[in-house]
């Protein structure tokens, strides 16, 4: 496939759910798994191929799309950018607000973005998980996230004595 | 905001209850020596409050503002940042009588507003500190207000949390990054009732052994990887409310959203179930960790947990930790013999359980290590440095304030040739000049140098020159500042300069002067405070060959007046120039 097809080109994407959404390729190309996909299968321009995606349904798949759609002419991170700073006060504004939907969407995006190795949307789902984190009591955490407690008391009192040093 | 705290510009009068300040037990800086702006200062009764100004008197830390961040031998912050109010000094401060704690009160007289936590202690000497009986409770914190202060002297007393036990040791912590320039205090006045019996210290039970945690971690693991096989569960019925969403997300991922949280939150998610138990331990979380935020509570048995975390550790700072005996010196040997091996930073500055044997040890394990910390640890013995010596990788030490003789350094210098930064600011050798003449024999790639208040001259500067990739040369308050031949030679030839802290010279003339603008371009930070005879002229003329300069201290200079420094900041905006006065 030419440099061409890859910025002018359009791609059929089949959801878990059995809906077919067609994206050009210049905005799909964020992820690296469709991506290579197309670079090893050869397919071609107007092709009727469909790309089966068993793993995302076409909400979230739509919520995908929309994502790269506005990331598509970023500057892409290089590699040595994972060893910078792990910071979570960096999330740009639009994807802040992008961000703002119920919890069960959030982790559907975080698989999704694993599954189809987007690693901007998985870098800033990962961050938005983590900020929701910061902060709490291991006791708030749990009824965040709807954590199930396993620990025999003493197994968590031991732990808790352990950790002790980090509450304020 | 500070309307929320007492204010007051009446001469200070009787204390009721702990009074002023008796002693300095412990502190991490100062400007001075010899009386003149040193931490000392601080005993007694304020003697200038409430004029405002820059008094020899008073008591100065090292630092201020943005200045040292940004010079070379700047520590460079690592791992996920601590939240919350951070602080670069401390001081710790033993008052006559304990008292249950109404209000300290801080005279501060000169750029007030860098003081950010209150400590107070329930022992009150070193004899005390054995492991687990200290106690410090925090008193008070909050944000700096030093940007929202203006200049006029104030006491400053916050209101205060009460505590359980009376105290005459306060530790205060200091932020002056946003101060303009260095704040200045006048004394500390503890208030309080004294109690009526004395209260016991109680002993903290310690009933816990390591080996129930390895024991778990290793149940879980095998757990762990028996479910990763698993599928990841379909969208259930289930309500909203009910579902773990983390238990569809594959190991791996969650271990992606970990990488984001710091050492305190990883430990709340830790305790939350033994899945997060497994997860939050992982040794990759644990490469670069700053322990000094958590000096009042790292303890023993925290060492020992994180232990089970560190193995890949390559970064860390256990600065100002141990202050009340928390942490004792075989856990610290054991830490370092378990988890030393790959540690690139050790930074351990104010550390007061590390002993000759520690360093022995750290030699030995940490043959990594480029970098290591060991400011003010003013407890430690001359020849207890000697093992660094076979740290040959080491690129940057930090010594200052340690007792550390010259031939024991030379030693060290003759066998790390890597060294990049040295700070050995106001360390007491008998010649600095003999360890200049070593750096210069075979220290070529030092590229940052402080020799602050040290008994260097022209001769070892001369010699220093010969390490042409200097970028930072702090000769402030030595011998060297007087003769005006050895620092033009430093100029001419070390013309990578980005700092240059020519502090009290008073031979600086235009020659110096023209010397530094045609010689260093790249120059951004310049301190001539106490030049008296430098011309309004050749400084002019300097700012606009060096024109990368952003800071330059006019402090003390004769021509330099307000109305003159006034006129230059207008013309050269993009210069901060520092004007100090006394009135």
């Amino acid at each position: 496939m030419t440099e061409a097809t890859l910025t002018s080109g359009q791609i059929k994407l089949e959801s878990s759910d059995g809906e077919t959404v067609t994206v050009p390729l210049n905005v799909i190309k964020l992820s690296a798994t469709i991506k290579t996909m197309i670079e090893d299968l050869g397919i071609e321009e107007d092709n009727d191929d469909v790309v089966p995606l068993p793993n995302v349904t076409h909400v979230i798949l739509n919520k995908v799309i929309f994502w790269c759609d506005h990331h598509k002419d970023d500057i892409q991170p290089s590699e040595d950018d994972d060893n910078k700073e792990k910071r979570v006060d960096d999330i740009d504004p639009w994807d802040k607000e992008f961000l703002k939907v119920d919890q069960g969407t959030l982790f559907e995006l975080i698989q999704a973005a694993n599954y189809l190795d987007i690693k901007g949307l998985l870098d800033v789902t990962c961050k938005t998980v983590a900020n929701m984190i910061r902060g709490k009591t291991p006791e708030e955490i749990r009824k965040t996230f709807n954590i199930k407690n396993d620990f025999t008391p003493e197994e968590e009192e031991q732990i808790r004595k352990e950790n002790a040093w980090c509450e304020e | 905001m500070h309307g929320l705290f007492n204010y007051s510009t009446t001469s200070p009068v009787s204390i009721p209850g702990g009074g002023f300040v008796k002693e300095v037990l412990n502190y991490s800086s100062e400007y001075g020596r010899f009386q003149a702006y040193t931490v000392s200062n601080i005993v007694g009764e304020p003697r200038r409050y409430p004029k405002y100004g820059d008094f020899v008197s008073s008591m100065v830390l090292r630092t201020y503002g943005k200045w040292w961040k940004t010079a070379p031998m700047a520590s460079k912050p690592f791992g996920v940042p601590h939240e919350g109010v951070e602080s670069q000094d401390f001081l710790e401060v033993l008052f006559d009588k304990q008292v249950y704690p109404k209000e300290v009160r801080f005279y501060e007289t000169y750029n007030p507003g860098c003081i950010v936590r209150i400590y107070a202690c329930n022992s009150n000497h070193d004899g005390d500190f054995k492991t687990g009986e200290i106690r410090w409770a925090l008193l008070w914190q909050g944000p700096p207000q030093s940007k929202e202060c203006i200049a006029e002297s104030r006491i400053f007393s916050p209101p205060l949390n009460k505590i359980d036990f009376p105290t005459n040791l306060i530790r205060v912590e200091f932020d002056c990054q946003y101060s303009d320039y260095y704040t200045e205090l006048d004394g500390i006045a503890l208030v309080g009732t004294e109690p009526s019996s004395k209260q016991t210290v109680e002993d903290r039970a310690l009933g816990f052994t390591i080996e129930n945690t390895c024991k778990l971690l290793k149940q879980v693991s095998i757990e762990q990887s028996a479910k990763k096989e698993e599928k990841v569960s379909p969208l259930s019925a289930a309500k909203e409310q009910d579902i773990d969403y983390f238990s569809r997300l594959p190991i791996e991922t969650i271990s992606k959203i970990l990488i984001y949280l710091g050492l305190k939150d990883l430990c709340s998610i830790a305790c939350t179930n033994t899945k997060f138990l497994y997860l939050a331990y992982d040794p990759l979380l644990y490469q670069e960790i700053d322990l000094q935020p958590f000096w009042v509570s790292l303890d023993d048995i925290a060492l020992q947990s994180l232990q089970l975390r560190t193995q890949n550790l390559v970064k860390t700072s256990f600065s100002w930790t141990g202050a009340g005996g928390q942490i004792s010196e075989s856990v610290f040997h054991d830490f370092i013999s378990n988890s030393g091996s790959n540690l690139e930073v050790l930074r351990l500055g104010c550390c007061r359980f590390i002993t000759c044997e520690t360093l022995q040890i750290i030699s030995k394990t940490c043959t990594k290590l480029e970098e290591l910390d060991l400011q003010a640890c003013i407890h430690l013995k001359p020849s207890s440095f000697l093992p660094i010596k076979n740290l040959v990788k080491l690129k940057k030490l930090d010594l200052y304030r340690c007792s550390i003789t010259d031939t024991i350094l030379i030693e060290i210098l003759a066998n790390c040739a890597e060294i990049e930064y040295l700070n050995i600011g106001a360390t007491v050798m008998t010649s600095m000049d003999a360890i200049a003449i070593q750096l210069g024999k075979t220290c070529h790639n030092l590229k940052a140098i402080d020799l602050w208040r040290s008994n260097i001259t022209t001769k070892g500067l001369i010699a220093l020159s010969d390490c042409k990739e200097l970028l930072e040369v702090d000769i402030g308050w030595t011998k060297a500042s007087k003769e005006l031949h050895g620092i033009i030679h430093l100029v001419k030839c070390c013309v990578k300069l980005k700092k240059l802290f020519l502090t009290f010279c008073p031979v600086s003339n235009p020659e110096l002067m023209n010397s530094i603008a045609n010689n260093l371009h790249g120059l951004e930070q310049l301190d001539l405070l106490g030049s008296q005879s430098l011309s309004v002229e050749s400084i002019e003329n300097m700012f606009k060959k060096c024109q990368k300069l952003k800071f330059v201290d006019l402090s003390f200079c004769r021509h330099f007046t307000v109305e003159v420094v006034d006129t230059l900041r207008k013309s050269y905006t993009h210069i901060d120039i520092k004007r100090s006065f006394q009135d």
